[in-house]
């Protein structure tokens, strides 16, 4: 059976992979925001 | 093509080839040919599944897109990276404790024969097509623009691919994709290098942004909720969501690829790679586009892209009538180039203002002196699809910008490049697909329906050949489709009728433990009408192709539910 530390693991970088999209797409439409 | 870009390409094709055909670590059974007996690192399976989803037409027609439209197209991939997370929580662990092959055989196990054999069908018959599309659209625009031989073009993508594929089988395809992954960044890179440093002396990259931001190039995230909008935010993220979940969770091309990976932990690992990536790397692809539209705000470009639509007119009854819009064409580019250096230079607003009037004004007159010619290609050609406009841009015309810009503007050794990761961006998608297609038909066809109980060293020898027999349809589906734009488009719709359905099988599969065989295999026929439907009648044909996705699945989940109310589950397998 897998470890807490093992699931845990996973949720954090599925937590990171989402932030990053966050991030992302805001960065995307302020880029469009700033030089439009 | 001077005799350093043929050079570079030659030695391209020689490395992946040599490189291909050498990986022939446990090849010599079946587990090892088709997935590498699940050996492979998380970070070259992670490089082949971004490889193999980064066709040389989503290459050449994505910063076609960013020249004609902008960034906009990058919200296709917003679902992308929570399909990533979805599938690594569901599927992904599940294929790989069922140590299934292919994701078919799952479909089996859970529910009936005839499921998993109408799914792998449908999945030979529409990759079979595709991938003969794949090899055929770079090759049309590669002839057009280099004057090559279209079917030696066709040739020179397919048949190396075809070798190493069938020679290395998987460990071939995730080692040359990553090599090729690689080829592809650093030739987009020195390309976006080459047109900031194009740039004329007294324009910044800041002004420059200016000037593509002032035509809405820039505006990448559009928040507006409309169906008939192919591409906005709520499109990319639920449409896009269903289309990534089906092509990486169901689709065996992309299957295989984490199949190989040496654990689940590697597996997810391999498709976290993409969530990170993908959206920065599609917006670069983009940007690269934006950025040749700026180099063309500076140097004139030609009015149309595709020069051989062009000159059909230019032989024609009509060529005076051309050459007088190419000659208006001529005078709203000066104007427009004056104007974007009158905005890039103005000193307080309302001279900023007048520049801005300014350049708008000869833009539009470009716009429409564009579709005048297109027009009149369409009269003289018949060729249809000269109706259609990609932002600014002739639909037919957006594929040959970038190819265009690459051969008259770059300097010796970088145009070859540029073809090579043209070529590395087809070779790696076709090699994953025939390999794939192979295992499916191996798998799932020969084994399960022909051939049962033979030994292992026939199962492989027979998966080298239809590798082989793969390539050979490949190629020859190319030739045919490269004459007959349409059958392009039949493909492509045929591949979007049966994807939201197939997801909509395995949604079946894991959510619904009351559902039947037949229930899923009514729900996949059923889903792909109610798709086909909305696509083809006229009164939803307007609804943009990324819906389809969830329709399919939502249609196969109720037709599927209401079937396996009335029906009997066989032998009473479950979830």
């Amino acid at each position: 059976m897998s470890s807490p530390d093992s699931q845990s693991s996973p949720a954090r970088m599925y937590a990171l992979v989402v932030l990053c999209e966050i991030a992302v797409i805001a960065a995307l439409w302020l880029f469009g925001r700033i030089y439009s | 093509m001077h005799i350093i870009d043929w050079a570079v390409v030659a030695a391209y094709l020689v490395w992946v080839v040599w490189d291909g055909v050498r990986r022939t670590e446990h090849s010599n059974e079946m587990e090892g040919y088709l997935l590498a007996k699940r050996s492979l690192p998380w970070w070259a399976v992670g490089l082949s599944v971004m490889a193999t989803q980064l066709s040389a037409i989503t290459l050449v027609g994505a910063t076609g897109q960013g020249y004609a439209d902008g960034m906009r197209f990058v919200q296709f991939y917003f679902g992308l990276p929570i399909a990533m997370i979805i599938l690594s929580v569901t599927l992904v662990p599940f294929f790989y404790r069922a140590r299934v092959y292919t994701a078919y055989e799952y479909l089996e196990r859970r529910f009936d024969l005839k499921t998993r054999t109408l799914a792998s069908v449908l999945f030979l018959c529409s990759r079979g097509l595709s991938c003969g599309v794949i090899i055929a659209a770079p090759a049309v625009i590669l002839s057009i623009i280099l004057g090559w031989n279209l079917v030696l073009t066709i040739l020179a993508i397919g048949l190396p691919t075809a070798v190493y594929t069938m020679v290395g089988g998987v460990q071939a395809v995730t080692w040359t994709d990553v090599k090729q992954m690689a080829v592809i960044v650093v030739g987009l890179l020195a390309v976006v290098i080459a047109l900031v440093v194009g740039l004329p002396s007294e324009i910044s990259f800041g002004q420059a942004m200016h000037i593509a931001g002032t035509t809405g190039r820039l505006n990448a995230v559009d928040f507006r909720f409309d169906w008939s909008q192919t591409y906005t935010f709520w499109s990319g993220l639920l449409g896009g969501l269903f289309l990534m979940l089906s092509y990486f969770g169901c689709d065996q091309s992309q299957v295989q690829r984490y199949l190989t990976a040496k654990s689940v932990e590697e597996g997810r690992d391999s498709l976290m790679m993409s969530a990170f990536v993908k959206i920065p790397l599609q917006a670069l692809v983009l940007l690269t586009g934006v950025l040749v539209f700026v180099f063309y705000v500076f140097n004139q470009p030609p009015m149309l892209f595709n020069k051989v639509h062009a000159e059909k007119v230019e032989e024609s009854s009509r060529a005076a009538e051309f050459r007088q819009i190419e000659s208006e064409f001529g005078r709203a580019f000066s104007a427009r180039r004056a104007a974007a250096s009158a905005l890039a230079d103005a000193p307080d607003e309302p001279s900023r203002q007048a520049a801005f009037t300014s350049f708008e004004t000869s833009n539009t007159e470009i716009r429409g002196l564009r579709a005048k010619a297109a027009t009149l290609v369409r009269e003289v050609t018949g060729d249809e699809r000269y109706k259609d406009r990609t932002g600014d841009t002739p639909a037919p015309d957006v594929n040959y910008v970038f190819p265009t810009f690459v051969t008259t503007h770059l300097p010796a050794g970088l145009v070859g490049l540029i073809i090579a990761a043209i070529f590395a961006a087809a070779m790696s998608s076709i090699a994953a697909e025939l390999n794939s297609l192979a295992t499916s038909s191996v798998i799932d066809v020969y084994q399960r329906l022909i051939k049962p109980s033979a030994t292992d060293a026939h199962y492989l020898a027979v998966s080298k050949l239809l590798t082989g027999f793969w390539g050979v349809v490949a190629c020859v589906v190319a030739v045919y489709a490269a004459g007959l734009g349409s059958l392009i488009e039949v493909v492509n719709r045929f591949g979007s009728f049966f994807y939201g359905s197939l997801l909509g099988v395995f949604v079946l599969a894991l959510a619904f433990k009351r559902t039947t065989g037949t229930g899923a295999f009514v729900g996949l026929l059923a889903g792909m009408a109610v798709v086909a439907t909305v696509a083809l009648h006229p009164a939803t044909s307007r609804i943009s192709f990324l819906w389809h996705n969830p329709i399919g699945v939502i249609a196969v989940v109720v037709a599927g539910l209401v079937v396996s109310a009335f029906t009997r589950p066989a032998g009473g397998k479950a979830a």
